[in-house]
């Protein structure tokens, strides 16, 4: 045995998948499709104009288990409403994946949550917008998915299934924030807080409408704070911002190829035209990724305390500035807000 | 004898050296470079094919290789890694 259960033996085995172009981590959209409205979503508001078929998927899977891939998370839009979901789901842990799912919990039956169970992910990841369904239901546009949510929970919980529950904060929220942490805490599920929000893929900035407020937003991280769980990063001189072009992969709901679930500026190609594995291998555009994520780290070691130990994302910052080593008002402003926390 | 991964695990190569999460124990392990090796032939091979190509990638004698293997896949199926095929 060696040391890849260790954090500094994971460190290491990651340095290396880093250095290989390795791609240990796959987001895989089955689809755009969703039963909800997300008021926030960063998906396009169209449906999936020609979506990838099972068998379609399960070539991707194929061609990810020979680029080295450890893990498929799959989502979307809702990634349950594929017509294919559990052939995909199936066949990513015969390839022996280790398997993430993200849903919005309101389509799971008992019939799904056992199908799900069968499956043995590593995580179910589900958002929970509010501490009422008054504030969640206004979130996800739909009546009633409040409800939704916390039956499916109790259906995957009952069955042992490991379990996330993440909130974006946003001003519709931003008030409940301490019912939300309470409601979480009650219901025993780990959860995470996140006060990033993103343009639509297709470039649509409405989403950035929901944002919430300065105070909100210092409140979030206060409690943060009080978990011990500021966010933070530590950067070296040479080494990269992110897994942006080496170590992350993510394909959209039409086979187009991403270096990064955030990053569509430039797609790789289609898995349609070409094999999933020659696109990694030979695509400029993944080279040019992975060289702004060594530019991004080189440049917010530069920018200053506050924004050097606060994690970066070059494909927010392109979305948000136009320049992927640029953080935009809202990053710096949550930069300094962790900074005067943790160093009052 | 064969062997074939247990179902409840995740596992990869990173630069030849094998990750494998095990599910069931919620805990993950890594393999050196010759168990990786292994490792990655289990889904194949028995365990007398395993032993020869051991032998003849690292210039020992075969029993000295089918000792090895064996006792480091009895090892996996203690810990419960691997099941008989």
């Amino acid at each position: 045995m060696t040391d890849a259960g260790t954090a500094p033996g994971w460190l290491r085995l990651k340095g290396r998948a880093l250095a290989l172009a390795q791609p240990l981590s796959a987001n895989l959209e089955l689809t755009y499709r969703c039963n909800w409205r997300c008021v926030f979503c960063y998906n396009p508001r169209h449906h999936d104009l020609r979506g990838l078929r099972g068998p379609e998927w399960i070539a991707v899977l194929d061609d990810l288990r020979a680029l080295g891939t450890l893990a498929v998370a799959l989502t979307g839009g809702e990634a349950l409403t594929h017509p294919d979901f559990l052939a995909i789901a199936r066949a990513a842990r015969e390839r022996s994946f280790a398997l993430r799912i993200f849903t919005n919990g309101s389509l799971v039956t008992e019939a799904m949550a056992d199908a799900l169970a069968a499956l043995d992910p590593i995580g179910v990841e589900m958002s929970l917008h509010g501490a009422s369904a008054e504030t969640h239901d206004r979130t996800t546009g739909r009546p009633g998915s409040f409800d939704a949510l916390l039956h499916g929970l109790e259906r995957l919980q009952r069955r042992g299934l490991p379990l996330l529950l993440k909130t974006p904060l946003t001003w519709i929220n931003e008030q409940e924030l301490d019912a939300i942490i309470e409601l979480a805490a009650r219901l025993n599920v780990p959860h995470k807080l996140d006060a990033t929000l993103t343009p639509r893929d297709d470039g649509d900035r409405s989403p950035l409408e929901y944002r919430a407020s300065p105070e909100g937003v210092e409140r979030m991280y206060g409690r943060l704070a009080e978990r011990g769980r500021l966010p933070f990063t530590e950067r070296a001189a040479g080494a990269v911002n992110c897994g942006l072009g080496r170590i992350t992969v993510a394909i959209d709901p039409e086979g187009n190829v991403y270096p990064c679930l955030q990053w569509k500026r430039t797609s790789l190609g289609n898995v349609r035209q070409t094999p999933l594995r020659d696109l990694w291998r030979s695509s400029p555009e993944r080279a040019e990724a992975a060289r702004v994520a060594l530019a991004a780290n080189e440049a917010l070691m530069g920018m200053g305390e506050a924004l050097a130990r606060f994690p970066f994302c070059p494909a927010l910052a392109f979305q948000r500035t136009g320049d992927p080593l640029r953080p935009d008002e809202t990053h710096t402003l949550q930069a300094e807000t962790v900074q005067r926390i943790r160093d009052p | 004898m064969s062997y074939r991964y247990a179902p409840r695990l995740a596992w990869q190569l990173i630069d030849g050296e094998a990750v494998v999460v095990d599910l069931d124990r919620s805990r993950t392990l890594g393999l050196n470079r010759v168990a990786s090796l292994i490792w990655s032939f289990l889904p194949e091979r028995d365990e007398a094919t395993i032993a020869a190509e051991m032998a003849r990638r690292f210039d020992v004698s075969l029993e000295t290789a089918t000792s090895d293997v064996s006792e480091f896949l009895r090892s996996l199926r203690a810990q419960g890694l691997v099941v008989e095929a």
